[in-house]
């Protein structure tokens, strides 16, 4: 029965893993406070390199294959192969390189607080108040 | 050769770059004081029912089809970025693993619509020229063939000049180039010319090219089209029987692309109009390629993916038949090659990659080994390759 219960309980947490959804977060100073779902495509593909006011973009990702899936799906509409893929396309004809990993979501966000024109994303729950936070959540528009 | 052996393997030895090469399997590109450096190494084998094809020796198949790169880049500035790429491969009779650099130049983007390039740029033709060598880039060993011939490679394949580029309001991108091509008598665009006219070449030069690309990613996510071209200014080559002067060479390729999730699709046209001189009075030359292809490939799952594709180029649109090859006692198929081609690739781990491909090939176009008699029509070719990439 406990092992039941645990077992449970683990699905559930997966299942909110699973369909939580992913947020955008920016550092303080970036000028934008909302992004299109094209433009975050854009921002994450180095395509978009630039904020509105003319200051770089620079974008951030997690390793951790959860939730940089979920990102993926949800924001930019590609699996985690085609992301490789893109980038593989983008080193090897010298146009790009990929955004800077990191190994965890606590690493980014110092990263994203630290660093003007930073950009990143966090599951929805893991910024409770954002007054209180040190990025800002970019809404979708 | 044995240069870029020694090269890649003291990259492979050296600290930190062992990760790279998935020794460790946590491995990532090495990356210190902002200083990228990628690489990738791929060995394939050749084989076909019947033919050399592209001046490689498939009939009895072969080994000679590698290519081996490694890259270096830099943003010293917020603004901008420099790399150089250099590329050694062998496909038959061309390459021989003579290392060159693939790329080369510095881009300055210093605002969302306009980035500025100079030096030696991969040419926007079609959807995937720029990504042409780079095996773990794509599902197939080859790109569809019609559409990029790989035995022309170096034709289409960079442009040493100047460029502009970047993304426009609505979804739209572009690119233009303007400079030269750096060719050689050794490239195979010129091992075509005297494989077809039994010329020997001493010396190629060409004038200025043109090239662009307009890409708008529609609002309906995930579909793009494309349109690119490019036009050639005057290509002189110098043989022992005259001066073969290309005085028209324009190419464009309407290109639509669509991808969801693990599917993706393509479907390309490429038109090109070609008029060639000898001696500035003989015309040798006023034909319109027509070529095009359309390709589907889906990934099962984290390791496997499976392309399916179909690929038509004819030589002449208005001598589909090959009349004039007939005339002159040749089979009329060296007029057109339809292919069919079935691809598997299996991603082992983040860095190697194995791949199997099929051909069913109905035409003789590009056939390089004897074809006197009666030679077969319909012929099988098969690939394998098998690419480490960090």
């Amino acid at each position: 029965m406990k092992r039941l219960i645990v077992g449970l309980l683990a699905m559930t947490a997966f299942s909110y893993a699973a369909y939580a959804d992913v947020v955008i977060i920016a550092n303080r100073n970036v000028p934008e406070n909302t992004l299109s779902r094209k433009e975050i495509k854009e921002i994450f593909l180095a395509k978009r390199v630039r904020w509105g006011d003319h200051s770089r973009i620079h974008a951030a990702t997690v390793r951790d294959a959860g939730i940089h899936k979920m990102f993926l799906k949800q924001h930019l509409n590609k699996s985690h192969a085609k992301w490789k893929l893109y980038w593989k396309r983008m080193v090897f004809t010298g146009r790009g390189v990929p955004p800077i990993s990191f190994d965890t979501e606590a690493e980014m966000l110092a990263y994203i607080a630290e660093t003007e024109g930073a950009v990143g994303y966090v599951l929805s729950g893991e910024i409770q108040d954002e007054s209180e936070a040190s990025v800002k959540i970019i809404r979708i528009r | 050769m044995k240069k870029t052996i020694v090269l890649l393997f003291t990259l492979c030895v050296t600290p930190g770059l062992s990760e790279g090469f998935g020794l460790i399997p946590d491995a990532h590109a090495f990356d210190a004081d902002q200083i990228q450096i990628h690489g990738f190494i791929s060995q394939g084998y050749l084989i076909s029912s019947d033919h050399d094809f592209w001046f490689v020796a498939t009939e009895d198949g072969t080994f000679q089809f590698n290519e081996m790169g490694i890259n270096f880049i830099a943003e010293p500035l917020d603004n901008l970025r420099l790399g150089i790429q250099l590329l050694s491969r062998d496909m038959g009779a061309v390459g021989n693993n003579k290392v060159e650099a693939d790329w080369a130049y510095g881009d300055y983007r210093f605002r969302n619509w306009l980035g500025i390039r100079a030096g030696l740029m991969k040419r926007p033709f079609g959807l995937y020229n720029q990504i042409r060598d780079i095996d773990a880039a794509r599902t197939g060993v080859f790109l569809p063939m019609g559409v990029y011939p790989d035995i022309a490679r170096d034709f289409y394949l960079a442009t040493q000049g100047v460029g502009v580029y970047g993304i426009l309001p609505g979804g739209l991108s572009y690119e233009v180039q303007y400079g030269t091509v750096p060719l050689d008598t050794d490239d195979g665009i010129v091992k075509i010319i005297e494989n077809d006219l039994g010329f020997q070449t001493k010396n190629i030069d060409n004038d200025d090219v043109f090239a662009f690309m307009l890409r708008w990613n529609t609002p309906l996510s995930g579909l793009a089209l494309a349109f690119t071209g490019l036009s050639m200014g005057d290509v002189v080559a110098e043989t022992n029987a005259g001066r073969i002067n290309a005085t028209k060479f324009d190419v464009y390729v309407p290109s639509l692309e669509y991808e969801f999730g693990d599917f993706s699709f393509s479907a390309e046209y490429r038109y090109q109009n070609t008029e060639m001189n000898l001696n500035g009075q003989i015309m040798m030359m006023d034909e319109i390629l027509e070529a095009w292809h359309t390709t589907a490939a889906y990934r099962f799952t984290d390791w496997f993916e499976l392309g399916l594709g179909y690929s038509v180029v004819y030589d002449n649109k208005d001598d589909k038949d090959g009349e004039r090859f007939k005339q002159r006692g040749l089979p009329g198929a060296r007029a057109w090659r339809k292919d069919i081609a079935l691809s598997t690739r299996f991603d082992i781990n983040d860095y190697w990659i194995f791949k199997l491909e099929g051909h069913y090939i109905d035409g003789l176009r590009n056939v390089t080994s004897d074809l006197s008699g009666d030679p077969s029509e319909d012929w099988f070719l098969f690939a394998a390759k098998m690419t480490f990439s960090f």
